[in-house]
């Protein structure tokens, strides 16, 4: 489907499935999570393939533990390898994170679920290390996210804009900015202005970053569990997040975004009107620049 | 970048800060002490281990309520959410990917002296993890050479080769009734009650419907003769050989023909024929 201008998307999960392909809502890309397409026998792969005749799709893995020391299981990468030939997928990404590690007499495991890394040189070449042998292997570069971490750790040898912006220097990847995990962080740190925190952390990236280093934004929801802010993507975008986005766009220029929604899946159309919503900020900043050029003209 | 680094303690290696969190949050040991490094302490570092806590014992359990919906009838939500959490404490994933987490299950509930009043659980947690396992299997390859080749055969050179897409599992209990009774709206509780305490075995086959993709796989119960035949083809044998275990009572024409029809055939492999021999090996 070629749609007018949408350069955003959804993330497609499995309750939505019939409603999309029914509805074939106009969106720039739909976003999959890559493991849950990993066998190319089973039904999903089918649905995946069929939806893929229509739109792009862009590939987000949650398992490869791109920042682990003991490194990427091989067998993990092979089958993102395959699905990326399956699917030629508009972006391919993962986080800035670890899960993979030796523990106790059982040798490595997995903690399935996005851990934090230090922000030091240490880890920088780990997470280098790791990025250009998937990226080798896929055929193609990576976009990194940024997490939204519970802990983190005092050593460091850069802020987390630096970091990134290295990493992209170092591996040729880009970064999938998600501005909700950054709102996380900023209100988990109890920052005074949580939003003034998340427009600072933009600002230094737009200052340290070569130009193009974002390739794709990510909006999502958060709750309030047990005294911490969860990244759980059970609700809509937090008006602090859209005003956050507003100032990303800003700073950065349109980008293709996605609303996340993984718990507690609103109606289809809920989620498309988050989609439009974002789209009208990214036509807006479209409309501002042109008339910034024309001025300046 | 900063010229020196902010930490105040000695700088530590990645390797050995990746160790120390994925020990506690695996570890039974007490949330009380943060690991070497972390930035957060007391209450908050609490809050924080107990977020990835919480986070990897979720994924396991949907994971595993989605890979075992018959166990998960059997237990009530609560025992079996109670046997995820241990489970991924005491064999934590090893993959990235979710769909191999149940893998382990089953062995490890044959370790729980909590369950071992209901031994028939393991085997029917197998049954559960052969039908997830079916329902991502590739479909058979069968064509219509196969089929002249076992018109045209010597049964005592040819065997059959299954489909990847099925699974028998043999029981001493009646895994396949019980299976069944689990996933009825109004279940028969007394007749799987019964054949529990007759103690029945039973061998399940398990298959995946042919050309229908979205179906979930089918369990059924083998009679002797065909159980018999079916692991006969599974130990390699020839198909005279396999008849003879089969027994006069097995009907290879009806058999092969459902066979054929529901793809659980993979080849017809001549055992005499070098590449044959090494493609069924």
């Amino acid at each position: 489907m070629k749609s007018v201008y949408p350069m955003n998307g959804i993330g497609l999960r499995q309750p939505h499935y019939r409603e999309f392909r029914a509805s074939r809502p106009l969106l720039g890309f739909v976003e999959v999570h890559s493991e849950n397409f990993f066998n190319p026998h089973d039904a999903a792969a089918q649905v995946l393939a069929a939806v893929r005749q229509d739109y792009a799709v862009s590939l987000h893995g949650v398992g490869l533990a791109l920042g682990s020391a003991c490194g990427v299981d091989d067998a993990h990468v092979d089958q993102l390898a395959a699905l990326v030939a399956r699917i030629d997928p508009v972006r391919v990404s993962d986080h800035a994170c670890f899960a993979r590690a030796p523990w106790s007499q059982r040798g490595i495991v997995h903690a399935n679920d996005l851990l934090p890394i230090a922000f030091t040189c240490n880890s920088l070449d780990i997470l280098c290390s790791n990025v250009e042998r998937v990226q080798e292997r896929i055929g193609r570069p990576l976009l990194v996210e940024n997490l939204s971490a519970y802990l983190d750790f005092a050593e460091r040898d850069f802020s987390e804009p630096q970091f990134f912006a290295e990493l992209g220097r170092r591996t040729g990847c880009g970064l999938l900015l998600d501005v909700n995990n950054l709102m996380v962080n900023a209100l988990n740190a109890d920052d005074a202005d949580p939003l003034q925190s998340v427009c600072n952390w933009i600002d230094e990236l737009a200052g340290v970053a070569a130009p193009g280093l974002v390739g794709e934004i990510h909006l999502a929801g958060f709750s309030k569990q047990e005294g911490l802010i969860i990244d759980d993507h059970s609700s809509p975008v937090s008006e602090p997040v859209w005003q956050a986005y507003r100032h990303a766009l800003k700073r950065l220029g349109p980008l293709p975004t996605l609303i996340e929604w993984d718990e507690h899946l609103p109606a289809f159309s809920v989620l498309l009107d988050e989609a439009t919503k974002a789209e009208a900020l990214c036509v807006a900043q479209y409309a501002e620049q042109a008339a910034v050029a024309g001025v300046a003209a | 970048m900063n010229t020196a680094s902010r930490f105040e303690h000695a700088p530590m290696s990645e390797a050995q800060r990746q160790r120390e969190l994925i020990d506690a949050i695996f570890s039974l040991r007490a949330a009380d002490a943060p690991c070497a490094g972390a930035q957060q302490n007391g209450a908050r570092w609490r809050m924080g281990l107990a977020a990835y806590r919480g986070n990897g014992r979720a994924h396991a359990r949907n994971a595993l309520r989605v890979q075992f919906p018959s166990l998960l009838a059997m237990l009530g939500a609560e025992t079996f959410d109670a046997l995820c959490f241990s489970y991924w404490r005491a064999c934590p994933p090893r993959r990235g990917d979710l769909a191999w987490i149940g893998e382990a299950l089953p062995a490890y509930i044959e370790t729980l002296e909590t369950l071992a009043e209901w031994p028939w659980l393991a085997d029917c947690a197998r049954l559960d993890w052969a039908v997830w396992q079916m329902s991502g299997a590739p479909p058979a390859k069968f064509s219509e050479d196969d089929l002249r080749r076992l018109i045209d055969g010597n049964p005592a050179a040819l065997t059959l080769k299954l489909s990847p897409g099925v699974h028998r599992l043999p029981s001493a209990w009646p895994i396949a009734s019980l299976y069944d009774t689990h996933r009825q709206a109004h279940p028969d509780w007394e007749a799987a009650a019964q054949a529990i305490a007759q103690a029945r075995a039973q061998t399940a086959w398990v298959w995946r419907p042919h050309g229908d993709l979205a179906a979930t796989p089918v369990v059924e119960p083998l009679d002797a003769a065909t159980d018999r035949w079916i692991a006969a083809l599974g130990a390699g044998q020839t198909l005279d050989l396999a008849l003879d275990s089969a027994g006069e009572a097995f009907d290879f024409t009806a058999w092969l023909e459902r066979a054929i029809r529901q793809g659980w055939l993979d080849a017809v492999v001549d055992l005499h024929a070098p590449s044959d021999a090494m493609g069924n090996a």
